[in-house]
């Protein structure tokens, strides 16, 4: 077995400072590769604007906790626009295909206590839905973001109704890298 | 001799030290520039204010600091620009820090926001920002 020894300590300082130098530019590209991977992502802003979609229109669904008689009286009332109704514009700015392809999809759905399904509202672009349908198995990021919230409200009639809102929020190249 | 010797191995030591300090010194100021670059500063901004503008409710007044992106419009692009940061097209709010560089985002919310309704306010201080008025 060979053994190597420095010949002075001049010799040993120089090859530590060149192992030194070695460490601190791996360091730097370590810094610089996870700052890079960091700031160059997008922030992903989708599931806080597909929560805001959801309240905004279980905010025109309801009045008081009561579900408001043009949506509701004896069955869903499928003429009721929710663009138009909730005060929502699904328009977006002019980036990639979005002018063409629209980028949100909000649609409610009515259930009585037996969970027996009543009837149901949409707007927006409904291909979106496919893209939720793909995630409930396993969780993409390259897809659409999906958002269900729940609610009971009472009827005109006071009978409970079970509402259940899917907002749905694309804007895939803005907000995923 | 000795002397010499040891004033040699101070040296040593000292240019090292200012070495590493200076490498240090770098480090820091990448990390700053990186996490105050414009065009992040105007993506954030942009979202901050389209999920604001979201949430709105008619008849509502919301003050956003915005002191950090005033500062660089002041610095870079002219103290005159500062009322152009934010400006709103039907439903997209842009938000632009520099002559060449912007951010659009859109928002859902059909809340009637016009120009008018964004206002520049400094209350004093580093209490800079925007008004909206919905």
């Amino acid at each position: 077995m060979k053994v190597f020894y420095f010949r002075s300590k001049q010799g040993a300082s120089k090859i530590l400072a060149v192992y030194w130098i070695a460490i601190l530019l791996i360091v730097a590209a370590g810094i610089y590769g996870m700052v890079y991977f960091y700031y160059s992502h997008p922030f992903d802003v989708r599931v806080l604007e597909a929560e805001a979609l959801n309240a905004k229109v279980a905010d025109c669904l309801s009045q008081q906790g009561k579900l408001v008689s043009e949506v509701y009286s004896d069955k869903v009332n499928t003429d009721f626009d929710l663009i138009s109704k909730c005060d929502l514009n699904f328009s977006t700015e002019d980036f990639s295909d979005w002018k063409d392809f629209g980028q949100y999809y909000s649609e409610v759905n009515f259930y009585d206590i037996n969970e027996k399904f009543l009837g149901t509202l949409k707007a927006g672009n409904t291909a979106l839905k496919s893209d939720c349908e793909i995630q409930e198995e396993k969780g993409y990021e390259k897809v659409s973001t999906c958002v269900t919230s729940k609610m009971y409200l009472v009827s005109e009639g006071n009978s409970q109704i079970l509402i259940e809102i899917l907002g749905v929020v694309k804007k895939i190249e803005k907000n995923v890298k | 001799m000795m002397l010499s010797k040891k004033a040699s191995i101070l040296t040593e030591t000292t240019v090292f030290l200012i070495l590493n300090l200076i490498y240090i010194g770098i480090l820091i100021v990448f990390l700053v520039n990186s996490a105050n670059s414009v065009v992040l500063m105007q993506e954030i901004y942009a979202k901050q204010i389209v999920l604001l503008i979201n949430s709105a409710e008619p008849n509502s007044f919301v003050f956003l600091n915005m002191q950090d992106a005033i500062d660089e419009v002041r610095e870079n692009w002219g103290e005159e620009h500062i009322e152009d940061i934010i400006s709103v097209k039907r439903n997209v709010i842009k938000v632009q820090l520099t002559e060449k560089s912007s951010y659009e985002y859109s928002f859902f919310n059909d809340i009637e926001i016009k120009n008018k309704n964004i206002k520049y306010i400094k209350k004093g201080g580093k209490d800079e920002g925007f008004l909206f008025s919905f």
